[in-house]
């Protein structure tokens, strides 16, 4: 026999919803629950916030919290009863909750330069001024991500990113302090350094900017010539990915927000005549594609690259149309 | 000028992290100031050596290419 529960008792009845509002909470399958992400800025979580979660995660959630991939810590299971305490408990650590929808979103970031051998910048630095100026701003027509990368190896996937940072390091050669021993034409992935007559010779265009010659030089023969962050622009994963496009280099720490703010100021204002569409789906349209690099260029003509930059680059995910296939698929042999 | 070699160590045939601690470990039962000559390979061996021995502190004396692997010289820098 079925049990019919009074309205009155159902705790959803009153609760309050603004915990629901900012995002951050996933419904699930199960009824009533949902998945409370984490706001963990470039995956840095102080041990006090750690502990919080976890006290959290055990009254409110099951045995277990799940990492996402974008860094956030996230507690499954949680009842919609319990979301205004659980936002009132972790607040009170100072751990907030994530947000989704057409906002910026949680920063993600690698460690950066702080211990990483090869970081070149201070990632977690930038991913918490992100955190604090830009997170849940913003009034899109789609989500923005930002990415701050330590050095050209890209871990954290700056170029699927909407807005992508890396640092870098244009190295700078002495020739009176070169011994001519070599290891820096070993140490450079790219070829941008080759050995000729026993001392290096340096080609610019395929250089990654890694500053890997001038951590192996014994002699510091190589040095930091112009430093600061590379800016891609228009990347995405999902499910029609797109590689972002490099538009600007060196740019300054301090520089890095108004950068920000250039970039989203023209997605608000560009993108308000489209339905759900990320800035690099946006650029893959010409006229956007001019629009936005002659605005960026007004405001930072130093930093964005000269010349006709290629666009970002959608990666193609569907089969090219082909009459085999079709054929296949009408026989009943799938694509 | 000639230095005068405390200790040698070949740690050709292997790679990170035992490279560099290999070498710590050699640069360990020395004294400050003594060098340490090490035979490695080249590629990922030698381009990591200079920033490891300068981020602990130690001196780069000489390096240099030998057929297919390198020869250095470290001097132990002062103990912090």
């Amino acid at each position: 026999m079925e049990t019919r529960t009074d309205a009155a008792e159902d705790p959803l009845v009153s609760m309050d919803v603004t915990a629901l509002k900012t995002g951050g909470i996933i419904k699930q399958r199960q009824k009533d629950l949902f998945t409370v992400r984490l706001k963990c800025p470039g995956g840095r979580l102080p041990l006090d916030r750690l502990e919080r979660i976890l006290a959290v995660a055990r009254r409110h959630g099951r045995d277990y919290v799940h990492l996402s991939v974008r860094q956030s810590i996230e507690i499954p299971y949680v009842n919609a009863a319990d979301l205004p305490a659980v936002r009132a408990e972790l607040g009170e650590a100072g751990q907030g909750i994530a947000s989704c929808g057409p906002r910026v979103r949680v920063p993600t970031a690698c460690a950066g330069c702080e211990y990483n051998p090869n970081g070149l910048g201070d990632t977690q630095k930038l991913a918490a001024l992100v955190a604090e100026r830009y997170f849940g701003t913003g009034r899109f027509p789609h989500k923005f991500k930002i990415t701050f990368g330590g050095c050209p190896t890209d871990c954290p996937h700056s170029a699927q990113a909407d807005l992508g940072f890396l640092a870098a390091v244009e190295p700078r050669w002495d020739e009176k302090a070169c011994t001519g021993c070599g290891v820096c034409a070993v140490a450079c992935g790219e070829g941008a350094i080759e050995d000729r007559d026993g001392f290096p010779h340096f080609i610019p265009d395929r250089c990654l900017y890694c500053g890997d010659c001038i951590r192996a030089c014994p002699a510091s023969a190589w040095s930091a010539g112009r430093t600061g962050w590379i800016a891609r622009v228009g990347g995405k994963h999902g499910r029609h990915p797109i590689m972002a496009a490099n538009v600007a280099t060196f740019l300054w720490d301090d520089e890095v927000p108004e950068f920000i703010g250039a970039v989203t100021g023209w997605y608000e204002r560009q993108g308000a005549r489209y339905r759900r569409t990320r800035i690099g789906t946006i650029l893959q349209d010409d006229a956007m594609w001019t629009d936005f690099l002659a605005a960026l260029r007004a405001r930072f003509p130093e930093r964005v690259l000269p010349g006709n930059l290629p666009k970002p680059q959608p990666l193609s995910v569907h089969k090219p149309y082909q009459k085999e296939y079709v054929d296949e698929y009408a026989s009943g042999g799938g694509i | 000028m000639m230095e005068s070699i405390a200790k040698s160590l070949n740690i050709t045939g292997m790679v990170c992290p035992m490279t560099w601690m290999q070498i710590r470990m050699a640069l360990a039962k020395l004294s400050d100031g003594d060098v340490l000559e090490i035979v490695l390979d080249d590629g990922e061996p030698v381009k990591s050596l200079a920033r490891s021995a300068k981020e602990d502190g130690h001196a780069i004396v000489s390096l240099r290419r030998e057929g297919r692997s390198w020869r250095a010289l470290i001097r132990k820098g002062l103990v912090q």
